[in-house]
């Protein structure tokens, strides 16, 4: 008897429990704002982010914030589903490159005029790649929180010295950088590790070569591919040549197996986000290691690409106003620098950032400052795919460089042609 | 056997038990391995199985302060009790019918039952969805469990009828004819003789739901909601995966089901078979 | 009649949680559905299924990695029984440590085995190449040609332990009297095998084979964790393909008509286990 006493108070127990959940939060005067995020793996970051949330409640206790954290593989999916079936967070960031995607759908609304009337919010405030990537059809649809770049050149100063190189004289040209890997490649070790790997990066590199190089992707309107041009072609022709100094596999490789090549000591160097700084550290801490500028072409830039996100504010959001006090805080200087896990948008945020955090800030700060974004086009995943199987064609020796850029061109001017028929 | 022939056996015996024994356990290794290395031991080259400085920081991070890992567990626990629970009560009293009633019909719904058993999820993944979008129940725990319904329910009858087939049906008459209803007789006596079975298909049932993936990823978005196989991937990063907490995380997971499945091994294997060899 | 009366809940579940959504994928098989927008197809529809590209890689392999699995499962799985049937001390300790891969929550299978596959600084390339068995480190999980293979190990590895558990109950039912005659009259251990224990266990052969190649032919989990479906999406098979469809690229029509290829295959296999099964009810 008193057994089924204990039972059924389990069962009321846990039954209030899930009602309890299931009834969500508390209505009242209170504005709850649906913030969207991506996980953050670092305690210190954590501990950052809930400070930052305190003082914003007290600058605004009226507005009650939800964060909601997704892991990256499944974060589009997740928004573009719920905003597709009506229910998307208030705000939330995204990929640079979802910006134009969302933006074309209607799931986020233009901010010129929060911006026009906004004190703390202004153009000169950010990097100028990261503020453009949001721009869309003439108006702006999100504000950068932080950013990246592709790439910095990491490289191992011990294998400079084995190879009777100075290692306070890096490669600066195309020319030198596959010079000093060659003479780093034995037989098992390598001058540097390409990839290709499944996702978007890839492009990351390839853009940056061709950028630095005079080119570009899509024309000034986004309306016509210009992969076929030399610039690109020439690019493209210093990405195969360095296959010579790298480690068989490449195609199927992704840049984190890569990077673990340059911290386990197997490559001399790599081209990689100024992000990889903290996990050289971790894995590496022993490595004499330093940073330098994507090499350049003889006359041409050293131009990386931007990576980043940026945060935008849906339709369906009822509370509008709040989402936008939100975002000014979020990216004001003093918030910006300490809840960011890349380098912060807020370009004095940066600079404090990079001071404090990272090595070789001068570099880094020099590479965002002219790094491009990559093409504006709501079908960009796509088109980034039609790059990727050139990519991979050209590595695998299936099709020559020029062959392989140009049906790539005409893929992609297909694609553009299909979407811009049929949106405008 | 002669001595030398018992010898010669055993060797044999011992040699293909320690292969058996290393096929088995070395992925177990490498993750135990790798959740006690701290990240400059974790990639080498080249790389060893046994850290130089073994470390508890990764355990120490994945049930620490702003770790997920312990309401993920709690979320796991909540839905696969809940539907466990559900789907004994309600399989308790059907697969009695099946094993013991005679009704027009019995023999057809217990074969669609069985059949349903086999079906893929994927086939009805799509629609559930759309069918708990239009209900508002994604993001829900009651979505999840309702879904672990789809397949704990036609297993559970199945394991619990072959229990009730073990019973001899002479107690149960022998009770009837002394007076009892067939619904006393059937709680009174059977039921309590069925106990270990109950015990094993609840835990057979709560650790096949206390894995599940692909529910779990596509209905719940709320991390105060995720389960446990959908939350490791918060180690996962965007260009960088925490294998050292991933793994300590993953070890912890693999204890509970392992010792839950230690205990009722004997009893499961026996409702499995039962149903095996009779059919 | 307490008939119906119990057995009433299970039904309804069923047709609550089973029948209606398979009606509902078949009829969402007739259009073309995606976030924004609905197009009814009719029986066009199938058309778009029988032509699309991805439909001849996604049955072989899923039919490969079928075949492949549960043969080596059965394999593996009466060759540890008949080891784990002699007695020796620790015998027990090994049934336990057997049972390990199998308990093991399939996405944390899925990862460790990542860790082991890795080229150049897994474990398994590492000794692979210690012995002089290979050269150059191989890409197991992002080379097409070993790719699917690679998971097909993983997933003998993680499932075998379920046939071991049900050969080790039927080499139990082997009765004891029979095999001692037969060595009497001279049997050799390979003929006990193959014309005593053998036939006895066969209904409990059949019935895991069909059950390991139905629960294998679903098996989500270890392609979606391990490659995803890839590299250049060489691997996939139906469930992952289906997932692929409907949540990464909101093709639900396409997804709804894979899922009933799926649903209607296997159908074929389960009639198969239920004739065979009544045939063995009614001969008992």
């Amino acid at each position: 008897m008193r057994r089924g006493v204990v039972v059924i108070s389990i069962v009321t127990l846990a039954f209030l429990l899930l009602v309890a959940n299931l009834a969500g939060g508390q209505e009242g005067q209170k504005i709850t704002l649906n913030v969207w995020l991506m996980k953050q793996a670092e305690v210190e970051l954590i501990k950052a982010q809930e400070e930052a949330l305190q003082k914003f409640k007290e600058l605004y206790p009226e507005i009650d914030v939800k964060f909601t954290v997704f892991p990256y593989n499944e974060y589009r999916d997740k928004l573009l589903v719920a905003a597709a079936a009506g229910n998307p967070p208030d705000v939330s960031v995204v990929d640079q490159i979802w910006n134009p995607e969302f933006a074309a759908a209607g799931f986020i609304i233009p901010l010129d005029d929060f911006v026009a009337k906004s004190e703390k919010v202004k153009k000169e405030n950010y990097f100028a790649g990261a503020w453009d990537s949001a721009l869309f059809q003439g108006k702006l649809y999100g504000i950068p929180f932080d950013v990246g770049v592709w790439a910095l050149n990491y490289y191992n100063k011990d294998f400079f010295r084995r190879a009777g190189l100075d290692p306070e004289k890096p490669p600066v040209t195309w020319d030198e950088f596959y010079e000093v890997a060659k003479k780093m490649t034995t037989e098992n070790q390598w001058g540097t590790a390409l990839w290709v790997g499944k996702g978007d990066a890839i492009q990351c590199i390839t853009d940056a070569l061709i950028f630095s190089n005079g080119g570009s992707v899509l024309n000034e309107d986004f309306t016509k591919c210009t992969l076929d041009q030399p610039a690109a072609i020439e690019a493209m022709k210093f990405f195969k040549k360095l296959q010579e100094v790298n480690p068989p596999g490449e195609v199927s490789r992704t840049e984190e197996d890569s990077f673990q090549l340059f911290t386990a000591g197997k490559v001399g160097m790599f081209w990689y986000g100024e992000w990889g700084q903290d996990t050289i550290n971790a894995r590496a801490p022993e490595m004499d290691w330093a940073c330098t500028n994507f090499p350049k072409p003889e006359g041409g830039e050293s131009i990386g690409t931007f990576g980043g996100w940026n945060m935008v504010i849906y339709e369906k959001s009822p509370s509008k106003d709040a989402a936008w006090k939100f975002i000014e805080f979020w990216t004001s200087r003093e918030i910006n620098e300490r809840v960011s896990s890349l380098t912060p948008a807020n370009v004095e945020a940066a600079k404090s950032f990079l001071e404090k955090k990272r090595r070789f800030p001068d570099i880094i700060f020099k590479q965002l400052t002219t790094a491009l974004y990559r093409p504006i086009f709501p079908k960009y995943p796509d088109l980034a795919e039609i790059q990727r199987n050139a990519t991979t064609a050209i590595l695998l020796g299936e099709k020559s460089v020029e062959e392989a850029l140009k049906e790539a061109t005409e893929e992609i001017d297909k694609l553009l042609n299909e979407y811009y028929s049929t949106h405008r | 056997m002669s001595k030398s022939q018992k010898t010669l056996y055993f060797v044999k015996i011992y040699f293909l038990a320690f292969v058996l024994a290393t096929f088995v356990l070395f992925p177990i290794m490498v993750m135990v391995s790798m959740s006690l290395k701290a990240p400059d031991e974790q990639f080498t080259s080249p790389p060893y199985l046994v850290p130089k400085r073994p470390t508890l920081s990764n355990y120490l991070h994945v049930i620490g302060r702003g770790s997920m890992f312990l309401r993920y567990f709690l979320n796991s626990l909540l839905v696969a009790a809940a539907s466990t629970v559900i789907v004994l009560g309600v399989a308790l009293f059907s697969s009695y019918s099946y094993a013991r009633l005679r009704f027009p019909g019995r023999d057809f719904f217990f074969i669609l039952i069985l059949l349903s058993q086999l079906f893929p999820l994927a086939a009805i993944i799509v629609s559930l969805y759309r069918i708990m979008s239009q209900l508002r129940m994604i993001d829900t725990y009651w979505s999840l469990i309702v879904a672990y319904l789809t397949f704990s329910v036609p297993v559970g009858v199945w394991l619990l009828r072959n229990f009730f087939l073990g019973i001899p049906k002479e107690l149960e008459e022998a009770a009837m004819i002394d007076g009892c209803t067939r619904f006393m007789a059937f709680w009174k006596i059977v039921v309590p003789l069925i106990r270990p079975g109950l015990g094993a298909t609840f835990a057979y049932l709560f650790f096949v739901t206390w894995q599940e993936f692909m529910f779990a990823l596509t209905f719940i978005t709320s991390e105060a909601k995720r389960t446990l196989p959908v939350g490791i991937f918060d180690y996962v990063g965007q260009y960088e995966t925490n294998w050292g907490n991933l793994m300590a995380a993953s070890s912890l997971i693999c204890v509970p089901v392992f010792l839950l499945f230690l205990f009722v091994q004997q009893q499961l294997v026996g409702g499995l078979t039962r149903g095996a060899v009779k059919g | 009649m307490y008939g119906y009366a119990f057995a009433l809940p299970s039904i309804a579940l069923l047709f609550v949680l089973v029948i209606y959504p398979l009606f509902m994928t078949f009829l969402l098989s007739l259009y073309d559905v995606s976030l924004t927008s609905s197009r009814y197809l009719g029986w066009e529809a199938f058309n778009k299924l029988w032509n699309h590209k991805m439909l001849p890689l996604v049955f072989r392999n899923s039919i490969i990695w079928t075949l492949l699995v549960i043969f080596f499962q059965f394999l593996l799985g009466l060759a540890s029984a008949l080891l784990l049937n002699q007695s020796f001390p620790g015998r027990t300790l090994l049934r336990g440590i057997v049972i390990l891969p199998w308990v093991m929550p399939g996405v944390i299978a899925g990862m460790v085995w990542r860790l082991v596959y890795d080229p150049q600084l897994g474990l398994l390339n590492h000794y692979l190449r210690a012995l002089g068995i290979i050269s150059q480190p191989l890409t197991w999980l992002s080379d097409p040609r070993w790719a699917l293979y690679a998971v097909i190990f993983t997933a003998i590895w993680k499932g075998f332990p379920f046939s071991t558990l049900m050969y080790l109950a039927g080499l139990q039912t082997v009765p004891l009297d029979l095999l001692e005659a037969s060595e009497i009259d001279g049997a050799s251990p390979y003929q006990k095998f193959w014309y005593i224990t053998l036939p006895v266990m066969r209904p409990i052969i059949v019935t895991t084979l069909l059950l390991t190649f139905i629960w294998t032919f679903n098996y989500f989990e270890l392609i979606y964790v391990m490659t995803g479906g890839g590299p250049a999406e060489r691997t996939h098979i139906f469930p992952t393909y289906v997932y692929d469809l409907a949540f990464k690229r909101f093709r639900f029509g396409d997804a709804s008509r894979f899922a009933v290829l799926d649903f209607l295959f296997l159908l074929v296999f389960s009639l198969v286990y239920v004739r065979l099964s009544f045939r063995r009810e009614e001969s008992l």
